[in-house]
């Protein structure tokens, strides 16, 4: 069995000189974020600063609310953004008719390619006080307008379920790649035990999809802090900054006043060091609770 | 057999309907695009248009057909994606596999060595710099070296060779295959809906990226289509600008965007569809009873 | 066997990596020819290929141009420029001019988009490359940034030296022209000139509507909302909807409250004071910052009033000034304020089309309750354009530079009385000059001045074009080139009649009430506290303003924002600008 090994080390080889010189080697430049960087001194001739831009990040007033604002949306899109993909990829995976499957796969995956800077614009048609819902869809129901964009706590259940919308699609595809690798030997065993449907789903179609369920949400959990910067600032407006406003929306902010390449790499760093924890938790915890090493 | 069942059926007629209804929502927005790509641009500047075209012209498909830019752009974006999937697809599939195995020595380690990359990142600047000293900067290997290496996939990949049968894994290396062997033989084989889905990833994912270009091609004959679209869509910088009616009325154009939106996402989107055919259920078991 | 298999397994791999790392030294090996800046670079000359010279020498200088040709290199922040076939960014009509003319061989070593263009030069600083010869910065942190790190020069000698009387003229008009640029007694660069009162605005109104309320446009806030209240029963487009009368859009980052289109700073004036605008409110030596004005309160509390009553919309803290603007065009609303401009895009190219019956009609900035009149008012000084330090052809450049002025504005007889390039800005139609758009090819006229190295600046006197259209529009017949192309641009109709060309009578409305204009006086880069703490000043501005006009928070939150604003920092900012203010002015 080992004699095999060191060709395994061998085909490593490309992959790791990769990311040795196009990840490791640039990661040098994590120090911005310790320095007053400025362009044209370069790293080693800028002066040292310290935690300065960490202390800068959470001297705001209202730091911690981003922060929290962030955590709460980001947090929410990834449980979301991981049941339905799910759901969506067992539902249809009962389909018989291979047509009909392969439409709706198809076409639920199309929102994936519009950026926000388009889809922000349809869905302020649709949301607006003048828009599809407000005008024609609530009053059919005899409730009131809704201020879907002006309120903070709907402006959070907007950016939710527009994002979901738009990823679920593309989402359910490793899914359904995964649902493919089920050995059908399986469900034929149940058959002729006379399981339903429903039990052969629970206990035969769930387990073999958890792997890459906990895959796909440890990995996610690198994101927490991105709760998607293109969509948020398409979408918001200075009504909703206490409950919609994120780390990134104001980094981008304090970038129009001044370039602060140190800012910007302090905060991305505080962004990847809670990420790191949070994936290293989820990988402690797969492996003691479920026996399962993610990577 | 479960299907003959009442309680079944009435569920299946259900959740044909409801999968039906989700496409319609789904499709809403491409179809918002193509009625505005078909409508007049008077009618688009002041939002007249919703899911069907308002004075029906082809004007804006003949206007960005025509633009040889465009086209050039398109041609590098799918080099783009040829060279990064290929390459790619090669890398991920190499490094996946030795990861996949439990019993790889300091596997674990290694692992971690990739996925650490996935969250730290130096930023723009050492990147620029790095581009630079390597002398790629203003070349399309700028687009393309960096983005070999993908871990999400690496990590995907290595958890879809777990998911097969050990046996087959044995029964080749009893048979006296090396580990190459057993990979492209027997593991590959069988893994065509899992290398489909990451196929599918790598040319989503190199199709759509846009701010590469940006930074790093200083000549605009080269960019890809992302980038060029991109730039449309984003406003020039109007601070300190004489602003006038021209510039404003170039940069809202929304018909010819719309087009250029639709036919710059077209070859993308039919990549699924034919990827499809890799997601029938039963390749597996019939691999494994060859 | 299996192992000689593995070999081959190997080698190959092998082979790849190499092959690909030799790739990459391949590239590199043609890109040390392409980055380095001076040298000239036939494949991205577009054709021409100018003859490789040492040191091109100044003295090499005869009949009025170089020879051989001098090559200024720059950049370009917007990649959305219309070419005629076969053009493009580096070889077009105006390239081939300058070098065929002047000997200047004009080269762009990056074209980045508008966000990305400070970003693309401090990379070029980090990455210790040679920046382009020549650049134009519309970002006054990313100015104050080079001025710092030593990389651009003095041109005050240059500017004495070579600048044409005419030009010097025009620069001499005003000294605050060169505040931006200014600094300890050194001129770090030339300030492009944006046309006067370019983006001043005046109120566009539905003339059809108007009549068929049987009301005059509206001359104070009181009469206004009588008109807004006359709108909003009429239902002129038959929706069945209460419409909001007036458009504005407040979704911008910089200022909401004082922008191009759909602007909303003309409500503020009326009461005497532009949010986000520092000026000499108070006493005439003394910068202070517009927004916590008093009068500022008094506006605020007047559109939550007219928010509360539907005169604007519910949405206008989503809508930026194009979005906002949709409002106007698609009929749902009569009034809309904007630049002079705005009747040809978007009235014209969207509403008009639309509906061919609607009239719309440029008119006077209503007066607020106590008779003020105050809009916000373009500052002439914009971009700025600034030089590699050790640049070598301030000649070269300034020759450039002097004739664009002397051809923009030309003399009767001179090679460009008509305009730049026939087919480009102005066609020769049956014998006779057109530059009315419907007589170009494809109905595409090119706006030359688009691919002058300082992209779509007028470079012509800062007053002359709007005094030209108000002697047109009052009848008088055109005399000068300059005047007989803009005369050109109207349609037969309207040269008959120039009462009929909106744009026109949208200049001559707007210098009507000139001296209501109020000027941001604050041209310099961000000061050391508003980089530090501008953001969140600003964050609690526009959440403080908006949520007032929203009805969300009670109009009297105005006075603890300016508590709050005073004591979070804002004291500093006056005091820093101020001194900036000072040693500007005393120059």
């Amino acid at each position: 069995m080992n004699k095999g090994h060191s060709v395994l080390y061998f085909m490593l080889i490309p992959g790791i000189v990769l990311v040795l010189i196009f990840n490791y080697l640039p990661m040098g430049g994590l120090v911005l974020a310790f320095q007053n960087y400025k362009p044209w001194l370069g790293i080693f001739g800028s002066d040292w600063v310290g935690m300065e831009h960490f202390r800068a990040l959470f001297s705001r007033e209202d730091s911690l609310q981003v922060i929290w604002n962030t955590f709460v949306i980001a947090g929410m899109k990834i449980i979301v953004g991981l049941v339905v993909p799910v759901l969506f990829a067992i539902l249809l995976n009962e389909i018989r008719q291979m047509g009909l499957k392969r439409a709706v796969q198809t076409l639920v995956y199309l929102p994936h390619f519009m950026s926000w800077v388009i889809l922000g614009g349809i869905l302020l048609d649709l949301l607006s006080s003048r828009g599809l819902f407000n005008d024609v869809i609530l009053p059919m129901f005899g409730i009131g307008p809704i201020p879907f964009l002006t309120d903070g706590d709907w402006f959070r259940f907007v950016v939710i379920a527009s994002d979901t919308w738009k990823e679920f699609g593309f989402s359910t595809i490793v899914f359904l790649a995964s649902l493919a690798g089920i050995n059908p030997a399986l469900y034929e065993a149940a058959e002729v035990d006379g399981a339903t449907r429903f039990k052969q789903t629970l206990h035969i179609t769930l387990p073999s999809m958890v792997p890459i369920i906990v895959v796909v949400g440890t990995l996610s959990l690198g994101s927490i802090l991105n709760a998607g910067f293109d969509q948020i600032f398409n979408l918001y407006n200075a009504l909703v900054y206490d409950k919609g406003d994120i780390i990134d929306t104001y980094v981008y902010r304090v970038g129009i006043l001044s370039s602060q390449f140190s800012f910007a790499s302090a905060v991305g760093l505080f962004k990847s060091v809670i990420g790191f924890i949070l994936i290293v938790i989820a990988y402690r915890l797969a492996y003691k609770f479920a026996n399962y090493r993610i990577f | 057999m479960y299907h003959k069942s009442k309680g079944y059926r009435v569920f299946y007629g259900l959740n044909i309907v409801f999968l039906i209804l989700i496409s319609l929502m789904c499709i809403f927005p491409l179809i918002h695009v193509l009625a505005v790509s078909f409508s007049s641009a008077s009618a688009a500047a002041a939002n007249l248009v919703t899911l069907w075209p308002v004075d029906f012209t082809l004007k804006s498909y003949e206007e960005t057909l025509s633009n040889s830019k465009f086209l050039d752009a398109l041609l590098i974006s799918v080099v783009r994606v040829a060279l990064v999937l290929s390459l790619g697809m090669i890398v991920t599939v190499l490094t996946a596999y030795p990861l996949s195995k439990f019993n790889l020595k300091g596997g674990k380690w290694l692992a971690w060595f990739f996925v650490v990359t996935m969250l730290f990142n130096g930023g723009l600047i050492p990147g620029y710099i790095l581009i630079l000293e390597l002398g790629i900067m203003n070349t399309l290997w700028a687009l393309i070296l960096p983005n070999i290496v993908n871990v999400y996939n690496i990590i995907l990949m290595l958890n879809f060779f777990r998911n097969i049968p050990r046996e087959l894994e044995e029964a080749a290396l009893i048979d006296g295959a090396g580990q190459l062997v057993t990979l492209f033989r027997v593991y590959l084989p069988v893994s065509l809906p899992s290398i489909a889905t990451i196929a599918l990833f790598i040319a989503v994912q190199q199709w759509n990226s846009w701010f590469d270009g940006l930074i790093y091609l200083s000549d605009t004959s080269i960019w890809p289509l992302s980038t060029l679209l991109q730039n449309l869509l984003i406003a020039p910088d109007l601070t300190n600008n004489a602003i006038d009616s021209e510039t404003l009325a170039q940069m809202s154009e929304k018909t010819i965007r719309a087009s250029q939106i639709f036919i710059g996402a077209l070859p993308i989107l039919i990549v699924y569809p034919f990827l499809q055919r890799f997601f029938v259920k039963g390749i597996v078991l019939g691999a494994v009873k060859e | 066997m299996v192992q000689k298999k593995t070999r081959k397994m190997i080698a190959t791999l092998l082979t790849i990596v190499l092959a690909l790392s030799m790739l990459a030294a391949c590239s590199s090996n043609n890109n040390n020819g392409n980055a380095n800046g001076n040298g000239n670079n036939p494949a991205n000359n577009g054709g021409e290929q100018v003859q490789e010279t040492e040191n091109p020498q100044s003295d090499g200088f005869v009949n009025g141009k170089f020879e051989p040709a001098v090559e200024i290199s720059t950049f370009k922040c917007n990649n959305n420029l219309q070419y005629r076939e076969g053009e493009s960014i580096q070889d077009n009509v105006h390239t081939r001019w300058a070098k065929d003319e002047l000997g200047i061989q004009i080269k762009y070593d990056w074209v980045t988009s508008g966000d990305q263009c400070a970003n693309k030069i401090r990379l070029a600083l980090a990455g210790n490359q040679d920046l382009p010869d020549v650049m134009v910065i519309g970002d006054y942190q990313m100015l104050g940034e080079l001025i710092e790190a030593g990389k651009i020069m003095d041109v005050t000698e240059a500017f004495d030296k070579y600048a044409s009387d005419q030009v010097k003229a025009i620069y001499g008009q005003d000294p605050s022209y060169w505040f931006s640029v200014s600094k300890d007694g050194a001129k770090y660069g030339i300030p492009t000139l944006n046309e006067s009162m370019n983006n001043d605005s005046v109120l566009y109104i539905r003339q059809d509507w108007l009549d068929k309320i049987g009301m005059p446009a509206p001359t104070n806030f009181e009469e206004l909302e009588k008109v807004m209240e006359a709108m909003i029963a009429a239902d002129f487009n038959g929706d069945g909807k209460k419409d909001a009368p007036l458009a504005l859009g407040l979704k911008n980052d910089l200022n909401p409250l004082a922008t191009y289109m759909t602007d909303v700073s003309w409500v503020f004036g009326g009461f005497g004071a532009i949010p986000g605008y520092w000026n000499t409110w108070n006493d005439e030596n003394t910068l202070e910052y517009g927004s916590i004005q008093p009068e500022v309160k008094e506006a605020l509390a007047k559109l939550q009033e007219w928010f509360k009553k539907g005169y604007i919309s519910q949405d206008i803290g989503l809508l930026d000034e194009r979005k906002g603007s949709e409002q106007f065009t698609s009929e749902q609303s009569g009034i809309i304020a904007g630049p002079i401009w705005m009747y040809n895009w978007p009235i014209q190219a969207s509403l008009m089309k639309n509906n061919p019956n609607a009239v719309v009609t440029p008119a006077l900035i209503p007066a607020g309750p106590s008779g003020k009149v105050g809009r916000h008012g373009t500052t002439i000084p914009g971009q700025v354009i600034v030089f590699r330090k050790d640049f070598e052809h301030m000649d070269a450049f300034m020759l450039y530079l002097n004739k664009l002025y002397e051809y923009n504005n030309p003399v009767a007889g001179s090679p460009y009385e008509n305009g730049w390039h026939e087919g480009y800005d102005y066609v020769i139609k049956d014998g006779k000059v057109s530059r009315a758009r419907a007589d170009f090819p494809d109905e595409t006229p090119i706006d030359v001045s688009k691919y002058f190295i300082m992209e779509g600046v007028k470079l012509v006197d800062p007053h002359l074009s709007l005094e030209i259209r108000r002697k047109l529009y009052n009848g008088e017949k055109p005399v000068t080139p300059q005047e007989l192309q803009w005369f050109n641009t109207a349609t037969e109709e309207e040269k008959a009649n120039p009462k009929a060309n909106k744009t026109w009578q949208a200049v001559d409305v707007v210098l009507q009430q000139k001296d209501t204009s109020i000027l941001d006086m604050y041209l310099g880069a961000p000061t050391e506290t508003m980089v530090n703490k501008g953001e969140a000043l600003r964050t609690l501005e526009h959440e403080t303003f908006l949520s007032i006009i929203y009805n969300k928070a009670p109009v009297d939150d105005f006075d603890k924002f300016v508590e709050k604003w005073k004591a979070s920092g804002g004291d500093e900012i006056t005091a820093e600008v101020n001194e900036w203010y000072q040693s500007a002015k005393n120059k």
